[in-house]
């Protein structure tokens, strides 16, 4: 098994003042014992020496402690949970080595382990985070034989993890109004090759010999004079674009929202929501074999353009994870450019006027829109009321943007989940499917 | 970097805390429960021979065990032991016979406030380390009441110069190991 970080440097031994106050004990007690002439008080100064001299006959001699991460198994881990191994080389002997480790939104760890020459120790920790982590740090220090002596304290980090969203599954989702393509996995109204019988029509130039139905030529023309052919209607892919607002992330917790104290590890913040809930959507539209982009508000860069395949939802995932805020965000100048006919689903907290205008300026330019509300549920101090204050005032304005977007035609969808299989985004977007298609009944694509 | 995939938990994942796979622990509550009672133990006894007054030996010796559970560092223990034992100055005999009983208790004290104040309340040391430390501990009992033995001899035998001088043989040896080379080099 390879190790994945450098091991840390060798430490070296140092005196504890446990062996000079032993000895001095000792010492001190034989004195007065043999001042006073009584040999009871000197012999209690034995234990403190005894133990001083045996500690330090047989301490440990310059060899290094060497603390490494390696890959831990990933199997029979429960959901939340990020497991890593730390290995303990110590020198020769067994030893005691102290360990306090370190993970970030969790309760240390204090504890002190005996180490035969090599060990292995499974770490883990809790987290409902995703993206990037800096797992566990582990400051360790050796102890000799009766703690005279101690290696240096020293501190190993744990190498950096990609915690990547997990889909779920989704049952259909809305699609565009216009299909794109020749083949795909959705019937068009218009003509061509698929399954679904659209017609049966006489057969013109262009159409293919083998389509020529026989039954109905024989029962319209038994003449032969006229060939029908059954055509059918055609099928096509659809285009969705996921569009990640990373411009910003907050927590459950309100006063965390300046940037005062971390963010808890053990809720998700809008973000970790924001990429459970499009890897979801992509995945979902990939398994039905649509095409999937991707495009960060957050980052001016090269979008993911859309694409089918497993491929893509590795791609689409990994970008997920890696997306997050990076200092103030910089202002667009235009929305970002969204493939002709492409279904956007915008996943925001709407905490702003921006996600809110280029939703609208999409919506303006005909492309459908679903905006994904990523805020997780709030908790608002109630005993501060300047908090309270201003969390009314955000809350008024984010539900107006919200419905201002709404009038405008675009689908919000807030991403709950859903309790005992009912309500939650995954009914709100099987219901905007079936309205889509209840609506769109006879028109063309 | 390493990937993986990590689903999100279906509820609140418990009281958030870093677990680490270790044998049967010991929590520093119970190292210093030890610490508190052999201290305790220790006061008794010893400052019992200066003063008459069992409740008086008992309010003095539990002050002694919360000075130590308060400050388990060096040079604390070492301090309360000296004290113990000057208290055993004001004993009627020479040498006391609860010596054989302290000289466990001042070892269990020194080493259990060592990891008292290395192991925080809520830290685990595993048992297996406390093992070696039990079998050191036994056999350096064994040689300090085969020195208690001498000692009592020295004290108590008519013709005793021969005791007298194994037992100063004894503890100038004992002297001459404990202390390290480097310290008067």
């Amino acid at each position: 098994m390879t190790s994945l970080a450098a091991p840390t440097r060798p430490t070296s031994w140092q005196q504890t003042t446990s062996l000079a106050a032993g000895v001095v004990l000792g010492l001190a007690l034989l004195v007065t014992g043999l001042l006073a002439g009584r040999a009871d008080v000197a012999v209690l100064g034995a234990p403190a020496l005894l133990s001083a001299a045996w500690g330090w006959s047989v301490r440990p001699r310059d060899e290094p402690v060497v603390v490494t991460f390696e890959p831990a198994p990933v199997t029979g881990l429960l959901p939340g949970e990020l497991r890593s191994r730390l290995r303990l080389d110590v020198p020769d002997g067994a030893a005691p080595v102290r360990l306090r480790v370190t993970s970030p939104g969790n309760e240390d760890a204090d504890v002190t382990v005996l180490v035969d020459r090599t060990r292995t120790l499974d770490l883990t920790t809790h987290s409902a985070r995703t993206g990037p982590h800096r797992m566990f740090r582990v400051d360790h220090i050796t102890s000799g034989p009766e703690g005279v002596v101690e290696s240096i304290p020293d501190a190993a980090q744990s190498p950096g993890t990609l915690v990547l969203p997990t889909a779920q599954p989704l049952a259909s989702l809305p699609l565009p109004r216009q299909l794109a393509g020749l083949t795909g996995p959705h019937t068009t109204r218009r003509l061509g090759d698929g399954t679904e019988l659209r017609d049966v029509h006489p057969f013109a130039p262009g159409d293919r010999l083998r389509r020529i139905d026989w039954r109905a030529t024989a029962r319209r023309s038994p003449g032969l004079e006229t060939l029908y052919v059954r055509r059918t209607q055609a099928t096509a892919e659809a285009t969705i674009v996921l569009v990640l607002d990373s411009r910003d992330e907050v927590g459950p917790d309100v006063t965390t929202w300046r940037g005062r104290g971390p963010l808890p590890m053990d809720r998700p913040t809008s973000l970790d929501i924001a990429r459970h809930a499009a890897a979801s959507v992509a995945q979902t539209a990939l398994d039905g074999g649509d095409r999937v982009g991707f495009e960060d508000l957050g980052w001016v860069r090269r979008p993911l353009p859309p694409a089918a395949g497993k491929r893509q939802l590795e791609r689409i995932v990994h970008a997920l994870a890696l997306a997050h805020p990076m200092g103030e965000p910089r202002r667009r100048m235009r929305p970002p450019q969204i493939p002709a006919s492409a279904l956007v689903y915008m996943f925001s907290t709407f905490l702003d006027d921006e996600s809110a205008l280029i939703a609208q300026t999409w919506r303006a330019t005909g492309h459908p829109v679903v905006a994904v509300d990523i805020l997780p549920t709030v908790d608002v101090p109630q005993d501060d009321p300047g908090v309270v204050l201003a969390w009314r005032i955000t809350r008024l304005e984010r539900e107006q943007r919200l419905e201002a977007i709404r009038r405008e035609g675009v689908l919000v969808v807030p991403w709950t989940p859903s309790e005992n299989g009912r309500g939650g985004a995954r009914a709100a977007l099987e219901l905007a499917a079936r309205q889509q298609r209840h609506n769109q009944r006879g028109t063309t694509r | 970097m390493t990937a993986r995939s990590a689903a999100p938990p279906t509820r609140q994942a418990g009281p958030p805390a870093t677990e680490v796979s270790t044998g049967p622990t010991v929590s520093g509550d119970t190292l210093r429960a030890v610490m508190i009672g052999a201290t305790a133990a220790f006061g008794v006894l010893s400052v019992h021979q200066l003063l008459p007054s069992l409740l008086g030996s008992v309010a003095v010796a539990l002050a002694l065990a919360a000075v130590v559970a308060v400050l388990p560092r060096t040079p604390v223990p070492q301090l309360v032991l000296f004290v113990g034992a000057a208290a055993l100055l004001g004993a009627e005999p020479s040498f006391a016979p609860v010596v054989f009983v302290l000289l466990p208790l001042a070892h269990v004290v020194l080493r259990s406030s060592w990891w008292a104040a290395r192991v925080p309340r809520t830290g685990r040391v595993e048992r297996a380390v406390l093992l070696p430390e039990l079998r050191r501990a036994a056999v350096i009992q064994l040689a300090c009441q085969g020195l208690a033995l001498l000692g009592l001899a020295a004290s108590t035998l008519d013709g005793s110069g021969f005791f007298v001088v194994l037992a100063t043989a004894a503890l100038v040896g004992l002297v001459v190991l404990a202390v390290p080379r480097t310290w008067w080099r």
